[in-house]
């Protein structure tokens, strides 16, 4: 079920929240109406999906239980733990990946398992295995059943995010203050809501015709259409995922629940570090605190050298956690890429540069990136690329007939309201927190 | 004497003067406070005040306020 569906809008939301708030007048538990109202919203789509995620459940709750108990296997219970939940994530997604490459530089013909994708599993593996590390570090205070199967399927973030922590959901699911009607966050969460529907609906939608149809006939394109089909991309993409994010913090404010912002204006940034304390925010979180401190952590000696080393392996794992492509990998290192030199400009050469051009390099950079991503393989993301610095295709026709051509200026259009609403508005947490709802 | 110390060795890795850091300070606020210099503090932390931080707590010290609440404990 996706949260701009009718189905979502009209009567699973709205009858959650009706059953929720009647459960604390009578004092049934509402957790148990919130796991339930999960799973229905998780099996809409596919019923198949279903199995896996409640067999994780039970599994993880019982290595969770048993690694904060354990003294003398804590360790080994931990590792156990961690390579079974991504066994199970790289068997349903990255195994015909790597079957293939195998496949192609050994000249083997292994067969693929074509096992099929369950919906959100990136995003639970990663949420479990905070879990299990906050268990060996005996961080779990209320370790109980109802608690970690919401805090694995809770609706508003298990399908796209944002990656939270059991502690941080758990510490807001008081049954007193949880479930009461509190209209200051109805309000926000319904702003917030219809925000994420606006951005997802009228722009991401709507870009995303103009980004179909430039990939599609990508071989036909000029100057000018190369550079709406990437900007469209790179607008659609900010507004798809943050659209739902926006959606997804609204539905949880309006259950009184907190969950973290994943998107500050990211195309604000003025570096690509700067980029990502802005762009999925939760995820470079995870990745820091789960791959990066470590394996630093891990080295003898921390030479500029090997952090940097450890930050191109840290944006390939990025990379990789997109999906099962080279071309995701590709889009991780070009970040990294872009991270080390950002350390090597502050390190060697420590020079100021105009802060709009700054935003005016990283936001091209990111933009760059974004047709790697969006890519189905090289020749094509090599194809839009050379076209984008091709003048010698520019098309000063287009201008001399732009109001004939409906289509090019409804595009143009749509373009330029994207970039003023990116670059002008605030963003839609600063909006929310404005000081007109207080 | 530690808090001073904390000041200081923040200042020197995050290449800012000592009176620009105040209790305020943190990750969010301070764009020169980077993944990279996060290390090193808490690096430099760890071997002047010889007190130990776990792997989970590296990301968790994201303020000076934490950091003085972990170091002059």
């Amino acid at each position: 079920m996706l949260f701009h569906s009718n189905i979502f809008i009209l009567y699973f939301f709205p009858l959650t929240l009706f059953l929720l708030f009647i459960s604390s007048k009578i004092k049934f538990d509402g957790k148990i109406i919130l796991i339930l109202a999960s799973l229905l919203f998780y099996s809409w789509w596919n019923i198949n999906y279903l199995p896996l995620i409640i067999l994780s459940i039970f599994v993880n709750f019982f290595l969770g239980k048993k690694i904060q108990r354990s003294h003398k296997k804590k360790i080994f219970l931990l590792f156990f733990s961690i390579i079974f939940n991504i066994g199970i994530l790289f068997s349903f997604k990255y195994a015909d990946f790597f079957i293939s490459n195998y496949n192609f530089l050994t000249n083997s013909e292994i067969d693929k398992l074509n096992l099929p994708f369950p919906l959100g599993i990136s995003f639970y593996t990663f949420q479990i295995v905070t879990y299990l590390v906050d268990c060996y570090y005996g961080k779990i205070a209320l370790h109980k059943f109802k608690n970690f199967a919401l805090f694995v399927v809770f609706f508003p973030q298990l399908i796209a995010g944002p990656i939270i922590k059991y502690n941080f959901l758990i510490n807001q699911l008081d049954i007193k203050k949880l479930f009461i009607l509190k209209i200051n966050n109805i309000l926000k969460g319904l702003i917030l809501f219809i925000i994420g529907f606006i951005k997802k609906v009228f722009f991401a939608d709507q870009l995303s015709l103009i980004v179909d149809s430039g990939y599609l006939n990508y071989q036909n394109l000029n100057f000018l259409e190369s550079w709406m089909t990437s900007l469209a991309f790179t607008f659609q993409i900010y507004f798809d995922f943050s659209g739902y994010v926006d959606m997804a913090l609204g539905c949880a404010l309006m259950l009184n629940i907190i969950l973290p912002i994943n998107f500050n204006s990211p195309y604000k940034a003025y570096n690509i570090i700067n980029f990502w304390k802005k762009w999925h925010i939760t995820l470079a979180e995870f990745l820091m605190n789960y791959i990066y401190y470590p394996l630093l952590r891990s080295l003898p000696a921390i030479s500029f050298f090997l952090v940097m080393l450890v930050t191109i392996i840290v944006f390939f794992l990025a990379g990789l956690w997109h999906g099962p492509s080279w071309m995701f990998i590709t889009f991780g290192l070009i970040h990294g890429i872009g991270v080390v030199f950002n350390h090597c400009k502050e390190k060697f050469f420590n020079f100021k540069i105009y802060l709009p051009l700054s935003i005016f390099l990283t936001f091209n950079y990111v933009n760059l990136s974004f047709v790697i991503f969006r890519s189905e393989n090289f020749e094509q993301a090599f194809a839009i690329i050379y076209k984008m610095f091709n003048f010698s295709s520019f098309d000063t026709s287009l201008f001399q007939n732009i109001f004939l051509d409906q289509i090019f200026l409804k595009n143009l259009i749509l373009l330029l309201v994207s970039i003023l609403t990116v670059f002008v508005f605030k963003n839609s947490d600063h909006l929310v927190n404005s000081r007109y709802l207080k | 004497m530690s808090k001073k110390l904390i000041y200081q060795i923040l200042a020197r890795n995050l290449k800012i003067s000592e009176n620009s850091i105040n209790i305020r300070t943190d990750t969010k606020n301070t764009p020169e406070w980077d993944s990279l210099a996060h290390v090193r503090i808490i690096l430099e932390l760890e071997k002047e005040l010889k007190i130990k931080v776990r792997n989970d707590q590296i990301g968790e010290l994201n303020s000076i306020k934490k950091l003085i609440k972990h170091f002059t404990i």
